[in-house]
C-alpha cells in the first residue's frame, strides 16, 4: 500500500503547474486566444487523473491509499510526503471539479490577459491539491504558501474597482497567520525532537504519535499558532473582515474557487494537524470555538441580511456556513465532524454555484447591486431554474446537498452543548431568509428595467458548467452515503482522540442500512504502519 | 616580532594570494587606462572581470583548508597560539574558513557590481579606469578586513573600504544627488570611525592586546568588566552599525542609496554590508567559539564563566534591542517610499535586522544561519537591483511610477524582479524562505533551550521571532507594492525597448538560482558549516 500509486499522486499534483507552462507559452490568436482551451483540457485532464484515485479511497478510506515518500532535505528530516485518504481525495476531486466549473465561468468574463489568468488560476489549483496532500509539515507549509501568490494576482489584476485593497488586505491578513504557523511548525519541529528516536521530523505521522508528550503549555501555544493561522482562512470570527473585500473584488473563478475550496483549507489544517496534534488542548478549548463559530453563523446572517451587492451577501452567508463547520468540529461528536466534513463538500458545490450565478449576471450587466435587478424568471428562464436549485441546496432543503451536513452537525452538537446548536439552528433559518430575499429581488417582481429585458439567457456551455454542481448537490442531498463513508475514518479517530470510545458508524445511522464494512480498523494502526514501511 | 625574515613573509603572503590578484589586477587597470582614450575606458571592466574570475577561482581552490578559531579550556594559553586557523604577517591577518566565506561572497558580490556596471547607462560618458580601480580596491580592503586578527588592521582597512566607496557614491560628479550623498557619506563615515575608535581603545585598556582573538579572551574571562564590555561593543558596532545601516546609525543610507550610481548602491547593499557585519562576527567570533562548543565536564567551570559574561553583559539584550528596531523601523519606513532605490535602501535595513536576530544567541548554529542568509541576501539583492538598472537604462527614471505596467511590456523582466521579491518577503519557493527560516529557527531554538515555556529566556526570544515575524508580513506590503505598480496598472504608451538577451539571461540566471537554492540547499549549507567536518 505504500508508495502505492505515488506517481498519480504526483501526477495529479503537479499536472496542473505542468498546464500553466503550456498555458503561459499558448499563442495569441484570437482575445482569449489558446489559452482557454488548453486551460479547460488540462483541467479536465487534472479531473479525470484524480477519478483514479476513488477506487483506493473507497477500498479503504482510513489508510493512505495513495502515499509517497521521497527524502528531499535529510539534514532537516525533510522528506517529501504526499498521502490520500477519504477526506482529502474528496477535497482534491472537489478542487478539480470546480477549477474545471471555474474555467467555463471565465470563458468570455476574461478575455484581456487570458493566458496569465489561466496559468495563475493553475498554479493556484496545485497549490491547493498540495495542501490538502502533504503529510510533511514542511512541504504542507510551502503549498500553503504557494496559494497566496496566485490569488493575489488573481485577485490584483483581473477584480473589480476596489481590488488593490481588497487584495492587500487578503494578502497581509494570511500572512500574519501563515507567518504565526511557520513559528508553531519550528516550535513543535525543535520541542519534539528529543522526544524521536528517529531524529527530528516534520512527518505528521510520527508528529501525531509524540506530541501529547509535551508539557500542556508548549501544546496550547503551538496549538494557538496553528489554530489562528487556520481560523484566518476559515475564516471565522472575527478574523473574517478580509473575506467580504476579497470575495466582492475577486473575479467570478476567483470567487468560486476561494469559496469553494480555499477557505477548506483552513478547516482541512485544523482535522489534519492541529487537533490530532493536540487533542487535549483542543478539547480545552473546544468552548471557545463553539462560542466563535456560533457568533460567526449569526453574526454573517445577520449581516447577510442586509447586503444590497449580491457577491457581498454570497460572502457573508459563507461566514455563516463556515461557522456551521467549526462547530460540528469543535462538537467532538463523530456524526458532527462527519456532518462538518461532508459540509466542506457541500459548501463548496453551493456556494461555488452560488457565486457562479451571481458571476453570470455581472458578465451580463456589470452591476451586481439587487436593486438593478428584478423579474428576470420572465426572460432568464433556465437561468432562475437552476438559481433557485443552488439556492435551495445553499439553504438546507431536504433533498440537496446542504442539508444532510447541516443536520449532522445540529445533531451532534446538540448532544454536547444543546444551546449552541439551538441558537445555530436559527442561522439555518436566517439562511432561508437571506438567500430568499436575494432570490426574490434578482429573479422575481417586475421586470421593469430596460437593460434586464434585454438579457439573453443561458447557453450550453454555462448550463453545463452549473448542471455539473447540481448534479452533485442532488446527489449528496438523496444519498449522502458514499461521501460519508469516505470522512468516517477521519471523524472517527478525531471523536476517539478527543473523547476515546465514543461514536458508533454515522453512515449507518443515515441510512439505516446495517454495516458490514471490513474497513473498522483502527486508523491510527494503518497510519503508524504507512509511515512505518 | 624582530625576527620576521624575508623568507616568513614571502610564506605568509599564501594566505593572501585572492587579495593579491585583486591587488595586481588594480595596479594593471591603472595602467593600462592611462594608454586608453576616453570612450575605450569601459573595456578595463573585463581586465576587472578577469581579476576578480580568477582570485574566485584560486579562494575556491582552498576554500576551507584552515578551520576557524576555536578556544581550547583544557590549555587556554597554547590554544590561543596552535589552535585552527592560520595566522600570517605576524598575526596581523588571519585565515580561516570564516574569512573564507566571506571573501567568496564579497568577490562574487564585486564580480555582479562590475557586471552591472558594464551594462548600466549610468554611468556612460565617465573614464571608467579608476572607477574600476576604487572598486577592486574596496573588495580588496573588505578581503583584509574579514580576515584581521588585530584591531589595527581592522581599522585601517575598513577606512580604506570607506574612502574608496565615498569616491565611488559621488562618481557621478554632475550629478548634485550623488555629489550630495557623497559628502553625507563622508560626514557620516568619520563619526562612526570615531566612535569605533573610542571602543576600541577601551578594549585595549581593557585587554592590554590588540590582537582581536587574544584580547576578546581575555575580556570576557574576566567577569568583573561586563559593563565595560557591553560599552565596548556598543561602541565597535556604533561604528560598524554604519556600515551595516542598523538603526539608529543608518540615517546616511536612503540619500546615499538614491544617489550614488545603481550598481553602486547594490555594491553598498550587498557586498558593503556585508563586509560591515563580517567585521562584527571577527570581533564577536570567540564569544561564538567559546559558547558553542561541546566541552568536557571538567572546564564547564570556564565555560559557565564565559557564558555568564555574555549574559551579565546584556549583549543579548543589546542585539535585541538593535535588531527590533533596525527591522522594524526599515520595514515602517519602506512603506511609504515611492522611489524604487530608496525603497530597496529602507529594505536592506530591515534585513540587516532580520540578520541582527542571529547576534541574540551564541551559537554553531546560530553563526551559521547568518552565513547563510548573508549568501541568499546576495543574490536576491543583486537579481532585484539589477532589474532597476535595467528598468533605468530603459526608462530614465528610478521612480515607481515611471515602472507602471512594465509587467506586460517585459513579462520576463518582471517574473525575475518578482522571484527576487517574494524571495526578499522570504516566502517560498525562493531561498529567502530558507534563509528566514533557519534564522526564526535559531532564536526559537534559543527560545525553547531551557525546556520551559513560559521563562523569561522564552519571552525573550520568542517575542523577537514574532515581531520579525510580524515585519516579514508588514515587508510583503511594500514589495508587493513595487509587483502592483508593474502588474496592476495598464502600460503607458511610451514603447519600451526589449530587454537585451545578455542581459534577459543574467536576470534569468539570478531568478533561478533562487528557486535551485530553495529546492536543494544542503550544498550551501555545508559551505556555511563553520564548525565540524
Amino acid at each position: 500500500m505504500v508508495e502505492n500509486n505515488s506517481n498519480l499522486l504526483l501526477l495529479v499534483t503537479l499536472a496542473p503547474l505542468a498546464t500553466s507552462l503550456v498555458v503561459i507559452f499558448a499563442p495569441r490568436v484570437t482575445q482569449a486566444g489558446f489559452a482557454r482551451v488548453y486551460a479547460l483540457v488540462g483541467s479536465i485532464v487534472t479531473l479525470l487523473l484524480s477519478l483514479g484515485f476513488i477506487s483506493g479511497m473507497r477500498a479503504d478510506p482510513a489508510a493512505y491509499s495513495s502515499f509517497m515518500s521521497v527524502p528531499w532535505i535529510e539534514d532537516w528530516g525533510i522528506r517529501f510526503t504526499l498521502g490520500l485518504d477519504g477526506l482529502s481525495g474528496m477535497l482534491v476531486l472537489l478542487t478539480n471539479l470546480l477549477i474545471v466549473v471555474s474555467i467555463l465561468a471565465s470563458w468570455t468574463a476574461i478575455t484581456d490577459r487570458a493566458r496569465e489568468f489561466y496559468a495563475c488560476l493553475l498554479v493556484l489549483q496545485t497549490g491547493i491539491i498540495g495542501t490538502f496532500l502533504a503529510l510533511d509539515l514542511f512541504v504542507f507549509y510551502i503549498f500553503w504558501e504557494l496559494m497566496l501568490i496566485p490569488l493575489y494576482l488573481l485577485i490584483g489584476i483581473f477584480g473589480s474597482s476596489n481590488r488593490i485593497y481588497a487584495t492587500m488586505k487578503f494578502f497581509l491578513y494570511t500572512m500574519a497567520g501563515s507567518l504565526l504557523m511557520l513559528l508553531g511548525i519550528l516550535t513543535l519541529y525543535f520541542k519534539t525532537a528529543p522526544l524521536l528516536d528517529d531524529g527530528a521530523t516534520f512527518s505528521i505521522i510520527r508528529l501525531v504519535q509524540v506530541s501529547s508528550q509535551l508539557p500542556i503549555e508548549t501544546q496550547t501555544i503551538i496549538f494557538f499558532a496553528f489554530a489562528i493561522a487556520f481560523s484566518i482562512k476559515i475564516p471565522l470570527f472575527p478574523f473574517h473582515t478580509w473575506l467580504p473585500d476579497a470575495h466582492t473584488e475577486a473575479p467570478t473563478a476567483g470567487s468560486i474557487v476561494l469559496a469553494g475550496v480555499l477557505l477548506k483549507t483552513g478547516v482541512y489544517g485544523l482535522i489534519r494537524f492541529a487537533i490530532p496534534l493536540f487533542p487535549a488542548v483542543a478539547e480545552a478549548y473546544a468552548p471557545l470555538f463553539l462560542a466563535l463559530a456560533v457568533t460567526a453563523i449569526i453574526y454573517g446572517a445577520l449581516t447577510a441580511l442586509v447586503q444590497e451587492d449580491m457577491k457581498r451577501l454570497v460572502a457573508y452567508s459563507s461566514v455563516s456556513h463556515m461557522g456551521f463547520i467549526v462547530l460540528g468540529l469543535f462538537s467532538f461528536r463523530e456524526e458532527a465532524i462527519s456532518g462538518a466534513a461532508l459540509q466542506m463538500l457541500s459548501h463548496g458545490i453551493s456556494t461555488g454555484g452560488l457565486f457562479y450565478c451571481v458571476g453570470l449576471l455581472y458578465e451580463r450587466r456589470h452591476t451586481r447591486l439587487l436593486s438593478e435587478f428584478g423579474g428576470l424568471a420572465y426572460n432568464m428562464k433556465i437561468y432562475a431554474v437552476l438559481t433557485v436549485i443552488i439556492v435551495l441546496s445553499s439553504v438546507g432543503l431536504p433533498g440537496l446537498n446542504g442539508f444532510v451536513g447541516e443536520f449532522l452537525i445540529l445533531l451532534g452538537t446538540f448532544q454536547v452543548a444543546p444551546v449552541a446548536a439551538a441558537i445555530a439552528t436559527l442561522g439555518v433559518i436566517l439562511a432561508a431568509v437571506y438567500l430568499l430575499r436575494m432570490t426574490q429581488l434578482a429573479l422575481f417582481g417586475k421586470l421593469d428595467r430596460e437593460e434586464n429585458k434585454a438579457l439573453t439567457d443561458l447557453n450550453a456551455r454555462e448550463i453545463s458548467g452549473l448542471a455539473a454542481l447540481i448534479f452533485f448537490a442532488l446527489w449528496i442531498g438523496l444519498y449522502p452515503r458514499p461521501f460519508l463513508k469516505l470522512v468516517e475514518p477521519t471523524s472517527r479517530s478525531l471523536a476517539e482522540l478527543v473523547e476515546p470510545g465514543a461514536g458508533e458508524l454515522v453512515s449507518d445511522r443515515v441510512a439505516s442500512i446495517p454495516a458490514n464494512s471490513p474497513s473498522q480498523s483502527d486508523n491510527r494502526g494503518q497510519i503508524d504502519g504507512a509511515a512505518g514501511r | 616580532m624582530t625576527d620576521v625574515t624575508i623568507g616568513q613573509i614571502i610564506d605568509d603572503c599564501r594566505l593572501i594570494i585572492p587579495e593579491l590578484i585583486v591587488l595586481g589586477t588594480l595596479c594593471a587597470i591603472i595602467i593600462w587606462d592611462m594608454f586608453l582614450p576616453k570612450e575605450k575606458s569601459p573595456r578595463t571592466g573585463w581586465l576587472a572581470l578577469a581579476g576578480l574570475a580568477a582570485a574566485l577561482g584560486v579562494l575556491a581552490s582552498r576554500f576551507g583548508e584552515h578551520s576557524i578559531f576555536r578556544f581550547d579550556f583544557a590549555d587556554p594559553a597554547s590554544s590561543l597560539a596552535t589552535a585552527g586557523p592560520a595566522y600570517g604577517f605576524s598575526r596581523m591577518l588571519v585565515s580561516d574558513k570564516l574569512s573564507d566565506f566571506f571573501k567568496f561572497v564579497f568577490l562574487f558580490g564585486t564580480l555582479m557590481v562590475v557586471i552591472f556596471s558594464m551594462r548600466s547607462s549610468e554611468l556612460r560618458g565617465y573614464r571608467f579606469g579608476e572607477y574600476y580601480t576604487l572598486l577592486l580596491g574596496s573588495v580588496a580592503a573588505g578581503s583584509f578586513l574579514v580576515s584581521s586578527n588585530n584591531f589595527i588592521t581592522l581599522v585601517v582597512s575598513l577606512e580604506t573600504l570607506s574612502l574608496c566607496s565615498y569616491v565611488l557614491v559621488g562618481y557621478m560628479k554632475h550629478d548634485r544627488l550623488s555629489a550630495e550623498a557623497s559628502l553625507k557619506y563622508i560626514l557620516y563615515g568619520s563619526v562612526a570611525s570615531g566612535v569605533m575608535l573610542f571602543g576600541l581603545s577601551y578594549l585595549y585598556g581593557m585587554a592590554g592586546t590588540l590582537d582581536i582573538s587574544r584580547s576578546m579572551v581575555a575580556v570576557s574571562l574576566n567577569e568583573d568588566n561586563a559593563l565595560t564590555v557591553l560599552m565596548t561593543v556598543l561602541l565597535i558596532v556604533g561604528g560598524l552599525g554604519f556600515k551595516i545601516a542598523a538603526v539608529p546609525f543608518h540615517f546616511w543610507a536612503p540619500d546615499v542609496y538614491q544617489g550614488a550610481p545603481t550598481p553602486i548602491t547594490a555594491f553598498l547593499a550587498v557586498v558593503s554590508k556585508t563586509m560591515g557585519f563580517s567585521a562584527i562576527l571577527r570581533v564577536m567570533l570567540p564569544l561564538f567559539a567559546v559558547a558553542g562548543a561541546a566541552v568536557p565536564d571538567d572546564i564547564l567551570a570556564v565555560r559557565g564563566a564565559l557564558v555568564g559574561m555574555i549574559e551579565t553583559s546584556r549583549l543579548p539584550v543589546l542585539f535585541w534591542v538593535l535588531s527590533v528596531a533596525t527591522m522594524t523601523v526599515g520595514n515602517l519606513v519602506a512603506l511609504r517610499q515611492t522611489n524604487i532605490k530608496r525603497l530597496l535602501a529602507y529594505s536592506s535595513i530591515a534585513h540587516a535586522g532580520y540578520i541582527l536576530m542571529g547576534l541574540t544567541v551564541y551559537n554553531n548554529a546560530s553563526l551559521e544561519a547568518m552565513l547563510f542568509y548573508f549568501f541568499v541576501y546576495a543574490f536576491m539583492n543583486l537579481g532585484a537591483f539589477f532589474v532597476v538598472i535595467v528598468l533605468i537604462n530603459q526608462t530614465g527614471s528610478s521612480e515607481l511610477e515611471a515602472y507602471r505596467g512594465v509587467a506586460w511590456k517585459n513579462p520576463w523582466l518582471f517574473i525575475c524582479l518578482f522571484i527576487c521579491l517574494i524571495s526578499l518577503t522570504g516566502l517560498p519557493p525562493t531561498a529567502g524562505f530558507v534563509g528566514k527560516l533557519k534564522l526564526f529557527s535559531v532564536v526559537t531554538g534559543a527560545a525553547l533551550a531551557d525546556g520551559g515555556v513560559a521563562t523569561p529566556t522564552f519571552w525573550f526570544y520568542i517575542s523577537l521571532v514574532i515581531i520579525a515575524a510580524l515585519n516579514t508580513a508588514i515587508s510583503l506590503y511594500y514589495y508587493m507594492k513595487i509587483a502592483k505598480v508593474m502588474v496592476f496598472s495598464d502600460p503607458e504608451e511610451a514603447a519600451h525597448p526589449a530587454v537585451p538577451a545578455v542581459d534577459g539571461i543574467h536576470l534569468l540566471a539570478y531568478a533561478l538560482s533562487i528557486l535551485i537554492i530553495f529546492l536543494q540547499f544542503s550544498p550551501v549549507e555545508s559551505m556555511v558549516r563553520l564548525f565540524g567536518p
